[in-house]
């Protein structure tokens, strides 16, 4: 039994040098064929198409993609890549990433010192895990506060969450059936911004403290205490307030304000809305605006690959100058490295950068998102704040 | 020759077991003159000797189920999942060997027997016409035999073996780390452990016992209303009615459900809109917001969606009620209401039973008329740390639990327990068919 394990273990070594000589002499070769996992609705688009300039540069590696959405990559190359059916190369966003490593699904990135150098820091910070880089960002993101400009003057938009919420209630009082302000109050990818207030932050300033979510420290509390202070403002039972809801209102005009991010832009303005993007406003005490969750989306190499070399070769590619630019024209994402693009909203958004703080991609991050969703709905529907802290901190970092 | 030493009266019986139980089909060669069959057994025997190893390893996994080896690249390490479903294998290829290793010492015997009533072997065609005889029952059987044994019997096994296992993120995700088997501790802590965790599992199991019993309920007989009164009223344009009645079944059910997500949404809806501008109602109602209304509005939708269906198997059984027992009825005077008390409704109700029992377990695991109608919401007290809303029914939980929050074994156990309230039904069901009855005459 050892001994075949050991055989298997020698032939797959050497395929994987042969694979990784293939790389280097890549003009010529054996006929290789990357399967690459993304999301459609434009990403799918980038990835054809970057795959035929990459085809033109090395002939003997096509790509194939295949459509994986973004948030369920992770958990399809848990049962896929042991399963040997996986992809080469997948997107996930990087708060997937302390999973993936965890899981030992992913490699890291090739050539690490080289590719800090190209992109945004806030992107090589985000795809750090343990001191190691894994991974290639393709693009950033975070949300920011978009405004209705037909329902709210540029002069008028809030600085402080209080201004927002007087704003609202006045908004609401004279025009019935319109919201002065829609946020998804029962998703905790926005309501982290209620807890950040004087630098309190998600697992610690580092994002690692796998002891202690920090979700029910005393800030944390006070904040999300103001947070339940603002149905006030926007009186609509959390179950009525999804994301896609949130985005309707927003998009047919019924609400002035709303959280949400980059990919809406396209959207909203097919819809023909005129809008504009501001950072957040600052929560009480604070003077800033308030911190949001910056997000990278990045390419990874499956540890199961069988060709690794031509996939982080594929994915280097991907972070070029060139290549960020197709990508920013065909989705409107915020490129991962510092090039110039040209669209009115992007403004907001890198101010909204600039106090944003990457996820923490740490595998207790798996059950944030769920139990800090609940505990948000939980809130705004009236219930202890503190107690529900209390749960969401001990679903987080208990079992 | 060993024949010449075999006795006629039985006294041999014990020699011929013996050697029919140290070697398969040894008996068969030696005392019975059975060459065919004594060698067939005795090469199923040798193939799995030469494959013992082979099962005896992958045993060994299954009860180590792999250890850690973090210096191994993950591709070559241990894969504790898949070491669990080799050794379900392989116990399968066992428990095949052991029943081959039953009848073949029961054909020995049988032999023997034969030899003594007969004083003499069976001739050479006599004794392959009666084994192909013989065989021909068990030839037939055994391909859809190892096929539900390794499609339906293993995977099963697998799936419930999980409850018994650590299968779980963070810490015990294969291939990276490695599972273990922890007994009953699952059950454990879903039954009787934490607090949140147990109350949780109790509420989400209640309601979806309420759910099946009046989603099944409230379509048989909103179904059944629905057919006499088309039957009853003699309306010229009845059968407009019935595709009318019938469109919410022929929608896929998901599309409807996304639908009337949408519409009942309680500030943004359609419906409150439209109530709120015709003046009937002053504040919006929370159709899907308040966890016993939207338990509620649940029932009510899945009404909408489902009665089209017993509409028409109830049509169906009522045509096929004789003519002549309404006759009768008439002519001795009864009142329809009194023809539908006594005639009608007893004949469709018998003939449809089985079909309520059906229903009522299918609504069990109704994924789709919770899942994208509320996705489980609205959030309750314990949402916060079991991620199971309001309206959960366990195989929604069960969704969540895996996909989002990777607790296979948590999971698994609810799955075993579903299992455990559904298969008594199932049996009662399968019990009750006709065909099953008359195979037993």
């Amino acid at each position: 039994m050892k001994k075949a394990i050991s055989v298997v273990a020698i032939l797959l070594a050497a395929a994987l040098v042969f694979a990784a000589g293939g790389a280097e002499g890549a003009g010529g070769g054996e006929k290789i064929t990357l399967n690459v996992w993304e999301s459609n609705n434009g990403p799918d688009e980038f990835i054809r198409k970057a795959g035929e300039e990459f085809t033109k540069k090395y002939p003997n590696i096509t790509i194939n993609y295949v459509h994986v959405e973004l948030g369920d990559a992770a958990g399809q190359i848990a049962l896929d890549g042991p399963a040997g059916v996986g992809p080469d190369l997948f997107a996930a966003p990087h708060d997937k990433l302390g999973e993936m490593v965890a899981g030992g699904h992913v490699l890291p990135t090739s050539d690490a010192n080289a590719m800090r150098k190209r992109v945004l820091g806030a992107c090589s910070a985000a795809l750090t895990y343990e001191g190691k880089m894994y991974g290639y960002p393709v693009s950033a993101e975070t949300y920011a506060l978009f405004y209705n400009k037909a329902l709210i003057k540029e002069s008028e938009v809030p600085k402080t969450w209080e201004d927002l919420a007087a704003f609202a209630k006045k908004f609401n009082a004279a025009n019935s059936g319109k919201y002065g302000f829609v946020m998804d109050v029962g998703n905790a990818y926005y309501t982290i911004v209620f807890t950040t207030s004087e630098g309190n932050r998600l697992f610690g300033p580092q994002g690692t403290d796998r002891k202690n979510s920090n979700i029910n420290s005393e800030k944390s509390v006070k904040g999300m205490k103001f947070f339940q202070s603002l149905r006030s403002a926007l009186n609509v039972p959390a179950a009525d307030l999804t994301t896609s809801v949130a985005d309707t209102a927003f998009s047919s005009g019924t609400a002035a304000m709303h959280i949400t991010g980059l990919w809406n832009v396209v959207p909203f303005t097919k819809a023909g809305i005129d809008f504009g993007v501001a950072p957040l406003p600052s929560l009480p005490g604070d003077k800033t605006p308030s911190a949001s969750f910056s997000g990278t989306r990045a390419m990874f190499v499956s540890a199961y690959s069988d060709h690794p070399a031509e996939a982080a070769l594929f994915a280097d590619f991907l972070v070029s100058p060139e290549m960020q630019q197709l990508r920013f024209q065909i989705t409107g994402a915020l490129p991962a490295i510092s090039t110039k693009v040209d669209s009115p909203y992007m403004g907001g958004f890198i101010k909204q950068l600039d106090y944003a703080f990457p996820m923490p991609s740490i595998p207790q991050m798996g059950s944030y998102w769920e139990a800090m969703g609940n505990a948000s709905k939980n809130i705004w529907d009236g219930a202890d704040v503190k107690k529900e802290l209390d749960a969401c901190n001990e679903a987080i970092v208990g079992k | 020759m060993a024949s010449t030493l075999l006795p006629h009266d039985g006294s041999a019986e014990k020699k011929v077991r013996i050697a029919a139980t140290a070697f398969m089909g040894l008996a068969h060669i030696i005392y019975l003159r059975d060459h065919v069959k004594g060698f067939l057994f005795a090469f199923i025997e040798t193939l799995f000797l030469l494959c013992s190893p082979l099962v005896l390893g992958k045993i060994r996994d299954l009860i180590t189920l792999g250890e850690p080896q973090p210096d191994l690249p993950i591709k070559m390490r241990g894969n504790s999942m898949f070491m669990l479903i080799d050794g379900i294998l392989m116990l399968a290829v066992v428990a095949v060997f052991v029943i081959i290793y039953v009848i073949s010492v029961r054909s020995a015997r049988a032999g023997y027997r034969e030899y003594c009533r007969k004083k003499r072997f069976p001739q050479k065609g006599e004794s392959l016409n009666a084994t192909l005889g013989k065989a021909f029952p068990v030839v037939g059987i055994a391909p859809s035999f190892i096929l539900i044994l390794v499609f339906v019997v293993v995977p099963l096994l697998f799936s419930m073996s999980v409850a018994f296992t650590n299968y779980s993120a963070p810490d015990h995700i294969p291939p990276n780390k490695t599972v273990d088997w922890v007994g009953l501790d699952n059950f454990q802590a879903l039954l009787g452990g934490e607090a949140s965790w147990s109350t949780g599992f109790a509420r989400v199991a209640a309601w979806t016992l309420i759910w099946a019993f009046s989603a099944t309920v409230t379509c048989y007989f909103g179904g059944l209303i629905v057919a006499v009164l088309l039957k009853e009223s003699n309306l010229k344009i009845a059968p407009v009615f019935r595709v009318i009645f019938i469109l919410p079944y022929a929608v896929p059910a998901v599309v409807s459900m996304l639908v009337w997500r949408n519409l009942l949404n309680g500030t943004f809806g359609t419906v409150n809109r439209t109530l709120m501008a015709l003046g009937l109602i002053e504040n919006p109602i929370p159709w899907l917001g308040h966890p016993a209304l939207a338990q509620f509005t649940c029932i009510l939708v899945n009404l909408w969606a489902g009665f089209g269906y017993f509409m028409l198997l109830s049509m169906g059984t009522m045509t096929a009620v004789s003519q002549d027992i309404f006759e009768a009825a008439k002519i001795d005077g009864a009142s329809r209401f009194q023809v539908l008390k006594s005639i009608t409704l007893p004949l469709v109700m018998y003939q449809t039973m089985p079909l309520i029992i059906m229903s009522f377990t299918h609504n069990i695991n109704n994924f789709g008329a919770i899942f994208f109608l509320t996705g489980g919401n609205p959030t309750v007290a314990d949402s916060t740390t079991t991620s199971a809303g309001g309206t959960d029914i366990l195989v929604t939980w069960i969704y969540k639990l895996t996909i989002t929050l990777l607790k296979y074994n948590y999971a698994s156990v609810i799955a075993v327990m579903i299992f455990m309230v559904l298969a008594p039904f199932a049996i009662f069901n399968f019990r009750r068919t006709r065909a099953f009855r008359e195979g037993e005459l």
